[in-house]
Order: C-alpha cells, then sequence, then structure tokens
C-alpha cells in the first residue's frame, strides 16, 4: 500500500514537473520547492548522521581521545557557525581559510598527479607502438595537435605594442583558430551526450507514466 | 654766495669749511679721510645697468671718439658759445627751471670746467660711480655735482644775457609778477628751510602756474569751459604733467634733506624772481608738477606743432635751439588764462609723510622710449583725479604716483620700508624707495632643461603605460547582443508533441530502427571482460563502487549498474559503496538491493558495506584514498566503518581488487581520478557513467587512468550485448531512445539549415517579410 | 595593498603548505598531521554544509513571514524540510522507511526536469543557426548532429555500411583531442588557482 502511494507521489510529482512544457504554474513551481525541501532535510539528517556525530559528538565520550585533537574542530566549526550571524561573521574566515587552505593543497596534488602528468603521458604514448594498435599514429598526431592547439586556444596573454591593438602572434592566432574549431567539436559531442542522457531520462519518465497508467487499468 | 660743498653722502649742501655733513656726518673730503669713500659701495649692490655705466664713467681715457653722436653734439655746442667763464647759476632754484635742460646743457660745458672750481670733492673723484649712477654722462660742474638737484646749476648753460629770448621773456615775466608763494603747508617739519620760509600769507597761484593750464589746455586743443576749468584748475596745475601727451613723470631729482644755506634764503628773499615754480615740487613728489614740468610739457607741445619728434633729446646746438625756441610763443602760452590764485586745496591736505618720502626717480627711459603703460597711467588718473572730490585728494594722490601705479607690490613695501639705501645721496636712509624701476629688479628666471634624456625602451614604457592608464577609462564599446528572442511557443509546442508522440511511438511499439549493437567500443568490452574475470584475482573480490549519482540521472545508467552488480555479485564480490552526494548512499542501496534481487544466494547486509556520505567532496576522497576508516566513521546503518571494513579484510585502498565508480558528471569522476587513482594505480578503475560525461572521461581511458567504460543507454545495451544476458535488453525504451535521437538530430539538421539559407539569403526573407 | 585577515591568511597558507608537503613528501611527521587536517577539513565542510542549510531555511521561513509579499510557496519548503529532517534524525538516512523521500520524491522531480531539458536543448539547437550565425555555430551543430548519430547505435552493427562506421570511428578522435586540451586547461587553471590560494594572493575566505 505504501508503495503505491509513494508510486502515486512520484506520478503526481512528475505530471507536474512535465506540466512546465506548457508553461510555468503552480503545480510545477510545488514540486520544486518540496524538492528542494526534502533534499535539505535530508543533506542535513546526512551531515548530522555521518560526519558530525561520529566525529564532533562522539569523540566527547571517548575517555581516550585526545582532547587537544577534539577542541581544535569543535572552536573552529564553532566559528564557522558566527557565519550565520552578520556581525560576527568576520569570525568565520579563521575556518573557512583552513577548509580552504587544505582544499587548495589537495586540488593541487590531484591536478598534478591526476590529471597533468597523466594526460601529458598519454599524449606520449600515443606514439608509442604499445598504442598503435588502439588509434595508430595518425591518431596520435590528431590527438597531439588538437590538445596543443586547444591549449593555445586558451592562452589569452598577448603582448601589448603600443599604438596598437593587442593581439597574438600570427602563429598563435592561426592555431588558436584550429583549437577553437576542436573546442567546437568537443562542445558538440558534450552536448550530443547530454542530449542522449536526457532524452534516455524523459523516455524513462514517460515509461513510468505509462507504467502506472498500466496499473490504473483493470 | 658763499661756497658750498654738496655731501656726497645725502647731497646735502653744506658749508665748504665744514668737514663733515651737517646732516649725514659723512666727511665731505673724502680724499682727506682715510675712510672709504661712500660712494664706493660693494659693486655687488650695484643693479647691472649701473655697473656698466660704471665701468664706461670709470674709463679715463675716454675720448671724444667713444662719445655718442648727441653728445659730441652738444658738446661742440657748448664749446662754439663761446663761453669764457665758468657758468654759474643765478640761483640754485634756477636749477628748478628746467632739470632736463639743465642737464642737457650742462653736458656741453662740462668740459670747461675752470680748474678753480675742480676742487670740489666729487669732481676728484671721476672715477667716482656717485654721480655716473645719476646721469651715465654726468658732467664734471663746479659745484657740480648735480648728483641730486643740483639746485645751483643754471640749466641754460649761458650767461644770463645770453638767454634765449623765452627765457628771458619768462623771467622777465616772474619778475614782475607778484610773488605769490603758495602757502605749502607740507612737511613743515622735514620740508627744507626754504620751503618752510616760502611766505605764507601769499594767496593765489604764481603767475607761472596761471599760464600754464592755459598753456597747456590750449596747446592740447582742449575745450574745456572756464566753469570746469575753474573746478580743474588746482589739480590742473598740479597735474599738468600728467596730462602732457607723454605724461612723462618729472625726472627731477630732489634731496629729500637739503637744506637751503642761509645766504640761499637770502638770495631767496632778495631775489623776486624767484617764483614757486622753482621750488614748488616737493622732494618726494616726483610727479608733481614743477615748473620744468610745465615748461617741458609746453616744449613738447610746441614740438608737435612744429611737427617734431615729440620724443627724444635732439642734437643741441644754439641754432636749432634758438630756432625751434622760435617757434614757441612761450610768452603767449604762460600769459593765456587766468588761473584763480587760490591755492590747491590738495596742495593744503597732501598728508605730511607723503611729502616727506624721498623719491628719486631715476629715468630708465629716455621720452621716446616710455613703456605705454607709464605713457598712459598718468593721463588716465588724472582724468579720474578730475572727477574725484577734493575731499579724496589723499587717495588720488596716492594713486597719482606713477611707481605706485604700476607697480603694484605692496607685499614689497614693508621690504623696502626697512631697507636701508647703501649708496647715493639717501646713502644710510631709511624707507627710500628704490631709485631703480621695479622691473629692473626682475631677473629672467632660469631655464631648466625640459627634454628628459631618456632611452627608446623607456619611451616605449612609457606609452605602454599611457596607453594602460588611458585604457583604463577608456569605455569599452561593448557588442551590443542580439536580445535573445524568446522561443516561438508555437514552435516549442510542436517540438514537444513531435517528440512525444515519437517516443510514445518508440515505447509502445518497442521496434528498434535498426538491428541490436554487435560492434561494440574498446572500453566496454574491457570494462565487461574486467568485471566478470574479477573472481580470477580473488575468490571474493573486494570492490570499491563509489555511485557519484544525482537521483535524477539514475534511470539512464540503472540497467548498467544493476547488471554490473549482479555480475559481481555472482562472483561473490564484497561490496563497498560510498559517495559524496548526500542523497546518493541511498540510491546505491537501491541499485544493490535491486541487484540482489537477482542474486538470491548473495546476502546483501553480509557482503557488502554501505559507507554512506563522504563529506568534502575532493578533500573527502583525498582522506578515504589515504585511510578510509578515518575518513568514514560510520556506515550508513550507524555501524563503526572500521569494524564493518575489518570484516570485510580491508584495512585500506590497496585491499580493494576493483573500483567501480558510478557517475553521472565529469567533474566528479575526475575527482576519483585525481584523488583516489594514483593511489591505486595497480588495479583496475572502472566506470559507468551517463551519456553526458562520457566524452570528458574518453582522456582518461585513452590514458589508461581509466580501464574500462561504459556510458548511458548504449553502454547499457553494450554490455547487455557482451554479457549475453537474455532478456536483458530493454527494447522498447531502446528503440524509443533512437527514435528520439533520429528524430532531434533531424530537427537540428532543419533547423541548421534554415538558419544557414536565411544568412545566404537574407533578401528574400526582407522581401517576405514586407 | 592592505593585508585583510591575516591570521587567516596565514592558516591558510601554512595547513595548505602542510598538506602539499605531505603529499609530496610522506615523511613520518607530515602524513599524520596531513590525515587530521584533512579529517578536520572534512568536519567544518559538514559544518558549512549545515551552515547553508540553516542559512537556507532562515529565508524561506522570512519569505514565508514576510508582512508583504509573502511567498507562499516557500511553506513548502518548510513542510518537505521538516518532516525529512525530523524523520531522518529519528530513524537515520538509512532506514527503509526514508528511502521513499528519494526514490519518490528527488528522482522523479529530477528525472522530469531532466526530460524538460531534452525539449529545451532540442529547440535552442534548431534555432541556433538562426540567432547566431558563425561557422563555430555550423561546426557545433555537425558535431552534435554527427555524435547524435554515433550515440544512437545505429552504426553499432554489421549491417551499417562500413565508411560511415569508420569514419565515425575517425571523428570520435576529435573530441577526445579537444577534451584532453580542455582538461589540461583544467588542471593547470586549478594548480595555478591552488598555488594562488598557498601564495596568499586569493583569498576567498576574507570578507
Amino acid at each position: 500500500m505504501s508503495d503505491a502511494l509513494w508510486t502515486l507521489v512520484a506520478f503526481l510529482l512528475t505530471l507536474a514537473v512535465l506540466s512546465y512544457a506548457i508553461g510555468d504554474n503552480p503545480l510545477f513551481r510545488i514540486a520544486i520547492y518540496t524538492f528542494v525541501g526534502v533534499s535539505a532535510g535530508y543533506l542535513a539528517v546526512v551531515l548530522i548522521n555521518h560526519i558530525l556525530i561520529p566525529k564532533l559528538i562522539a569523540p566527547l565520550s571517548n575517555p581516550n581521545a585526545s582532547w587537544g585533537i577534539i577542541v581544535i574542530p569543535w572552536v573552529l566549526s564553532l566559528l564557522l557557525l558566527t557565519r550565520l550571524m552578520p556581525r560576527l561573521s568576520f569570525l568565520g574566515s579563521l575556518p573557512l581559510a583552513f577548509l580552504v587552505g587544505v582544499g587548495a593543497a589537495v586540488i593541487i596534488n590531484g591536478a598534478l598527479f591526476g590529471t597533468l602528468f597523466g594526460q601529458v603521458r598519454a599524449a606520449g604514448l600515443s606514439f608509442s607502438p604499445l598504442q598503435q594498435k588502439s588509434i595508430g599514429w595518425m591518431g596520435g598526431v590528431i590527438l597531439l595537435f588538437g590538445t596543443i592547439t586547444t591549449l593555445l586556444y586558451f592562452q589569452f596573454t598577448a603582448r601589448r605594442v603600443p599604438g596598437k591593438s593587442i593581439s597574438r602572434p600570427p602563429w598563435v592566432e592561426v592555431a588558436a583558430k584550429i583549437g577553437q574549431a576542436f573546442i567546437a567539436i568537443t562542445l558538440g559531442a558534450f552536448f550530443a551526450g547530454v542530449i542522449q542522457t536526457s532524452l534516455t531520462v524523459l523516455i524513462t519518465r514517460l515509461d513510468f507514466i505509462l507504467q502506472f497508467l498500466n496499473t490504473l487499468l483493470p | 654766495m658763499m661756497d658750498t660743498v654738496i655731501c656726497p653722502q645725502c647731497g646735502s649742501v653744506n658749508p665748504s669749511e665744514n668737514e663733515r655733513c651737517q646732516w649725514c656726518l659723512a666727511p665731505l673730503h673724502p680724499d682727506q679721510e682715510s675712510g672709504p669713500v661712500p660712494s664706493e659701495t660693494s659693486p655687488i649692490d650695484l643693479p647691472d645697468w649701473l655697473k656698466e655705466a660704471d665701468v664706461v664713467l670709470t674709463r679715463p681715457e675716454s675720448t671724444e671718439e667713444e662719445l655718442p653722436d648727441w653728445l659730441l653734439a652738444l658738446r661742440q655746442a657748448g664749446e662754439s658759445s663761446s663761453l669764457e667763464e665758468p657758468i654759474r647759476p643765478e640761483s640754485e632754484a634756477e636749477g628748478f627751471l628746467a632739470p632736463d635742460l639743465e642737464k642737457i646743457l650742462s653736458l656741453g660745458v662740462e668740459r670747461e670746467e675752470t680748474p678753480a672750481e675742480s676742487s670740489s670733492p666729487l669732481e676728484q673723484s671721476e672715477s667716482e660711480p656717485f654721480p655716473a649712477r645719476k646721469g651715465q654722462s654726468q658732467p664734471k660742474g663746479e659745484t657740480t655735482l648735480a648728483p641730486t638737484a643740483s639746485s645751483e646749476v643754471v640749466s641754460t648753460g649761458q650767461p644770463e644775457d645770453e638767454l634765449p629770448d623765452w627765457l628771458r621773456a619768462l623771467q622777465e615775466e616772474e619778475e614782475g609778477s607778484p610773488t605769490t608763494e603758495t602757502p605749502i603747508e607740507i612737511g613743515e617739519e622735514t620740508t627744507p628751510q626754504f620751503f618752510a620760509d616760502v611766505p605764507s600769507e601769499v594767496e593765489g597761484g604764481p603767475e607761472w602756474i596761471t599760464g600754464l593750464p592755459s598753456a597747456s589746455t590750449e596747446d592740447k586743443g582742449f575745450e574745456i569751459s572756464e566753469a570746469a576749468l575753474e573746478v580743474q584748475e588746482p589739480e590742473t596745475s598740479a597735474t599738468n604733467w600728467a596730462e602732457s601727451p607723454e605724461g612723462e613723470p618729472s625726472s627731477t631729482v630732489i634731496p629729500p634733506f637739503t637744506e637751503i644755506p642761509e645766504d640761499l634764503t637770502a638770495w631767496y628773499e632778495g631775489e623776486p624772481t624767484f617764483t614757486p615754480e622753482e621750488q614748488t615740487p616737493p622732494p618726494t613728489m616726483s610727479s608733481q608738477p614743477t615748473a620744468e614740468d610745465a615748461l617741458s610739457m609746453a616744449l613738447s607741445s610746441a614740438e608737435e606743432e612744429g611737427d617734431e619728434p615729440p620724443l627724444g633729446i635732439p642734437p643741441f646746438n644754439e641754432e636749432e635751439y634758438a630756432a625751434w625756441l622760435d617757434q614757441l610763443n612761450l610768452e603767449e602760452t604762460l600769459t593765456e588764462g587766468e588761473v584763480p590764485p587760490t591755492t590747491p586745496a590738495f596742495i593744503e591736505e597732501v598728508p605730511t609723510e607723503t611729502t616727506l618720502i624721498p623719491e628719486e626717480v631715476v629715468p630708465p627711459f629716455i621720452e621716446g622710449e616710455l613703456p605705454q603703460w607709464l605713457a598712459e597711467s598718468p593721463t588716465d588718473e588724472s582724468v579720474e583725479a578730475t572727477a574725484a572730490p577734493t575731499a579724496e585728494l589723499p587717495e588720488w594722490l596716492e594713486a597719482m604716483r606713477p611707481v605706485e601705479a604700476v607697480a603694484p607690490i605692496p607685499a614689497q613695501e614693508s621690504e623696502e620700508d626697512t631697507r636701508i639705501e647703501t649708496s647715493g645721496p639717501l646713502a644710510g636712509y631709511q624707507g627710500v624707495l628704490p631709485g631703480e624701476p621695479e622691473a629692473l629688479r626682475y631677473s629672467r628666471p632660469p631655464v631648466h632643461a625640459v627634454r628628459l634624456n631618456v632611452s627608446e625602451k623607456q619611451r616605449a614604457y612609457v606609452a605602454l603605460l599611457e596607453s594602460l592608464v588611458s585604457a583604463e577609462s577608456t569605455p569599452i564599446s561593448l557588442r551590443v547582443q542580439k536580445p535573445v528572442s524568446t522561443t516561438s511557443p508555437v514552435l516549442r509546442l510542436a517540438v514537444t508533441i513531435l517528440l512525444l508522440v515519437i517516443l510514445l511511438l518508440g515505447l509502445i511499439s518497442g521496434a528498434p530502427i535498426s538491428p541490436l549493437p554487435s560492434l561494440f567500443p574498446a572500453e566496454a568490452v574491457t570494462f565487461a571482460t574486467t568485471i566478470n574475470t574479477l573472481a580470477s584475482t580473488h575468490p571474493a573480490p573486494r570492490v570499491l563502487v563509489g555511485v557519484e549519482v544525482d537521483a535524477g540521472f539514475l534511470p539512464e545508467i540503472r540497467t548498467a549498474s544493476v547488471n554490473v552488480l549482479v555480475d559481481l555479485m555472482r562472483q561473490n564480490a564484497r561490496l563497498v559503496f560510498i559517495t559524496t552526494q548526500s542523497n546518493a548512499s541511498v540510491l546505491a542501496l537501491t541499485l544493490a538491493q535491486q541487484a540482489a534481487q537477482q542474486v538470491p544466494e548473495y546476502v546483501l547486509s553480509e557482503q557488502s558495506l554501505n559507507l554512506g556520505y563522504l563529506a568534502g567532496e575532493a578533500t573527502g576522497l583525498a582522506a578515504f584514498a589515504r585511510q578510509p576508516q578515518l575518513a568514514v566513521t560510520t556506515t550508513l546503518d550507524g555501524q563503526m566503518a572500521s569494524n564493518a571494513l575489518s570484516l570485510l579484510g580491508i584495512t585500506g585502498l590497496q585491499d580493494f581488487d576493483a573500483i567501480l565508480l558510478v557517475t553521472d558528471s565529469g567533474e566528479r569522476a575526475r575527482a576519483w581520478l585525481e584523488q583516489v587513482r594514483p593511489l591505486f594505480s595497480e588495479r583496475p578503475l572502472l566506470v559507468i557513467t551517463s551519456a553526458q560525461a562520457a566524452p570528458y572521461l574518453t582522456p582518461y581511458v585513452q590514458s589508461g587512468q581509466v580501464n574500462g567504460l561504459i556510458s548511458g543507454l548504449v553502454g547499457s545495451m553494450t554490455y547487455t550485448r557482451l554479457t549475453q544476458k537474455v532478456g536483458g535488453e530493454n527494447l522498447s525504451l531502446w528503440s524509443a531512445y533512437q527514435m528520439g535521437i533520429l528524430t532531434i538530430a533531424l530537427l537540428i539538421l532543419l533547423g541548421g539549415l534554415t538558419g544557414t539559407l536565411q544568412a545566404i539569403f537574407p533578401a528574400s526573407k526582407t522581401t517576405s517579410r514586407r | 595593498m592592505a593585508m585583510r585577515s591575516p591570521i587567516a591568511t596565514a592558516v591558510a597558507i601554512g595547513v595548505g603548505v602542510i598538506v602539499l608537503l605531505g603529499y609530496l613528501f610522506p615523511l613520518p611527521f607530515l602524513d599524520p598531521l596531513r590525515i587530521l587536517f584533512l579529517d578536520w577539513a572534512i568536519i567544518l565542510a559538514a559544518v558549512a554544509g549545515l551552515v547553508a542549510i540553516l542559512n537556507l531555511f532562515k529565508v524561506h521561513w522570512q519569505k514565508l513571514s514576510a508582512p508583504r509579499n509573502r511567498d507562499y510557496y516557500s511553506l513548502f519548503f518548510i513542510l518537505g524540510f521538516i518532516p525529512t529532517l525530523v524523520l531522518g534524525l529519528l530513524l537515520g538516512p538509512g532506514d527503509a522507511r526514508i528511502q521513499p523521500l528519494i526514490t519518490a520524491i528527488q528522482l522523479p522531480i529530477e528525472a522530469s526536469l531532466l526530460g524538460l531539458l531534452t525539449i529545451t536543448f532540442a529547440i535552442s539547437a534548431v534555432r541556433l543557426m538562426a540567432t547566431r550565425r558563425s561557422w563555430i555555430s555550423g561546426l557545433f551543430l555537425a558535431s552534435t548532429i554527427i555524435f547524435l548519430l554515433a550515440g544512437s547505435g545505429i552504426f553499432l552493427s554489421d549491417t551499417a555500411p562500413s565508411l560511415i562506421r569508420e569514419t565515425l570511428g575517425a571523428l570520435n578522435l576529435l573530441p577526445g583531442a579537444g577534451a584532453r586540451g580542455i582538461l589540461l586547461g583544467i588542471a593547470l587553471g586549478s594548480l595555478l588557482t591552488g598555488l594562488r590560494v598557498l601564495l596568499g594572493i586569493d583569498r576567498p575566505y576574507s570578507e
């Protein structure tokens, strides 16, 4: 019974949202506001249950826990809560700085060892005999050329010559144009993937509607 | 007349027997004194023009050839005048008649001095700069001297009997005229004695005064009514110098405190010809009308009549002198016009202090060189003065002072007042007006180089900086974007209906357009192969399943995910779920439950572990990759994570045999690949992703960081086909998908072609609109 | 340039450098410190998320209790938030009775919103050449059409012409090259951003 009820709720919410295809309407807004409220509530539950209770509150009852290690996250957390109070919000900059500092180091490490080294190495591996089977020598050249020209397109620094407009060197301009073409093709592929995903989800919603309607039919 | 000696310091006349000046106590005979000659002041104090003049005059070898032409002419005239005796003025007061004339004439006789008269102390020092400062060509006169007012010099330079007719007539008229002395009250305390002795009871102006206004007015052609003349007469008599065409201020130099010796007083008393015109000008008032002013004015006006150059000093000889003097009807000019014998009020009301300021006017210009402002300003002021009431006389009198009128430097007055004159006849006195024009003090400001010594590189930098600064202030014209036209409701509705109809047809029909896939991408093959061979590495492979999916994207990858989990469960895999999305832990649980339903022997609660939510995204993943037990404290169902992991035989990331990442976002997949993959490089990392994230992850597949990948509905179909799951294909979904994709591609193609045609043929569009 | 929040800047730089050194040089005394800092960062991230949720709730509460122009739709936010929070705290996030909040509310709404985007994307692509005519737009649309066809699975069978299959396979390299360039650009940008934070040039934490 409860499953049928939740299925009905899902059906109604689906219709409410899809009604936006006709135009904005209260049903659509109700569905969206409800969705945001439920998501926020569940996130709060998860944060409290999964993080705050086991990492902040539980150590208080642990006699073996080091108080120095416990106090610091408490202080930082309380300082972060001051962000809710405009007069004391400046105190929240300290835990945010801690968060940003750690995040910066994590991002540097990840970008360096996760993407830069791996992708640069992969660009060279395209010409190795081991990779020739997959994409071939020409494929390696195309990949390398497309990668370089795409990067050159994002080079927006140029030397300013007095009395002349800011412009990149001619060869960079040509390479950037080619890189722009590569980017257009890549974004086209991305867009095609987005359409495929959304279309698949839309089909699944239509399928759900059809199945729900089938259940209503005797 | 007793012998007098003029003090070289103050210019006062002293009895010759005096050793020191009775006024300033300066030695009257510098030669006899051991002290320095006052005139030998430091040359530093001398202005440039005086230094030059000094140099000229100190040349004893100065010859006639070096003299200017006009001076030679004067000299020749003096020589040809056959003067055999030194010219001695009849009185000192005669020197007041026409000091200019006197100077001019004295030039001619300076060389004919008698040796006896050269005993004057001043004449002994020919190189003495003092007289040179006064006249630059100062003659060595007998009494000489005239550096200051030279009261005893006869201006004509001729014996009295040889006086020209006009001068003689003038004298005769003066003699005949009543000695109506103007009761000058000014400066009684400091006025020279002979001024004080002027009988005050005399009423009416002297005859020269009565004659001057009429002469001046007539000569100038002024048509002034008698009534107006009566009003203006007192002023006119005083300001006729200003009304002269040249507006030339008097160049008379009068020692301020020159005492008239007793014999001079006697002379005055005995000389009925001594008229106020000879002593009228107060010492300070060089602008005051004086006799020489009147005379010079008359002369100048006469020169105008005779088409003579009005300015400048003509070369002087007797014939010419007489000739142009004959043209003057001086007697008529002096006698015409009746001036009421009333003392001008302004003379009575002139403040004492104003009259006592000794003014030493050194004419820096000859008449012809007078600047415009100097030539015009007195006239203007005189006009203003005529309109001013008598009670305001002190003001205009102050305004009439040429120096003040043209040099408005009140700030320097205090400085001048405290300054002590260091040279000249006024040396030692304080508050003496500067003898030099203010303009002469002006020193040209130093000229500094304004051109910077910069290199071309520095110029380039400057230009660059300028361009940067200007670019900051220059508004950049933004490209005006075309207003985004809202989609036509008809088009939107039509596309919506078309798409829904086609999708429903596909769902209902369940007939795909094309055969099911039989060609598979390499990464999909690798994916399927890896999943299904995990059991070869470990009898119960431990797989870390990262579910980074939003709820809305789950339907796309649900089929593929469930199928993969089923295969893993069939291999008795130990599944550990973790996510950085708050609601994904429930989605992971849902997927596991659906998969477990297909594998009844698999005990989900025992063989799998849902670690739930990992906060901090990349940071949390980094912590988890380093030490999973510390990063995740509890499981989704509230158990201690460390204990649960230990039960699965997992203490670290390296204990997992594979990582399966289910995601719909390329960014989240990248976070896994950046934070987790470097610490998990030896084992396979497989990805189930939505179609939208597949292009993003393609480079990682090519780089080998992702060992296998299936994406979207196509990936699901591919995996199903690869693993040969009978009945696993959802044909209705697949057919709707293909039909929908083709429809959208066709719509985009049509839209692109329409837009291209509109771009190629814009005219037809406008024509059709018309 | 005035130094704002010097203590916060010092904290950010110091903590970031320690963590980064822990990555680069896994020394015995650096690694525990790095893990400790990462653990604290997880706690702070959770607290920051909670602060954001509380702020969101406050905003909707104020909109609902505003004397004028009340947003009555905020009532549905409250109605969705409070029961979920209460039930979640009571039952736990993994309870089976909580799961329908995700599967029956979140999933249908999110999926339907995503489905709506299909129509929007299609219409936008149709009108692209009418609104922005350029060779880039043409290339973008051509790429979209090609990869739509490639992703449809129509040419994944043996019956498809080999020329088309090979052509699509060759064209599939092009987005890979562009995507690698984009990834490298993103990585370089992330690297520079992190370095700017560690050098104190960027201080997003200061007000």
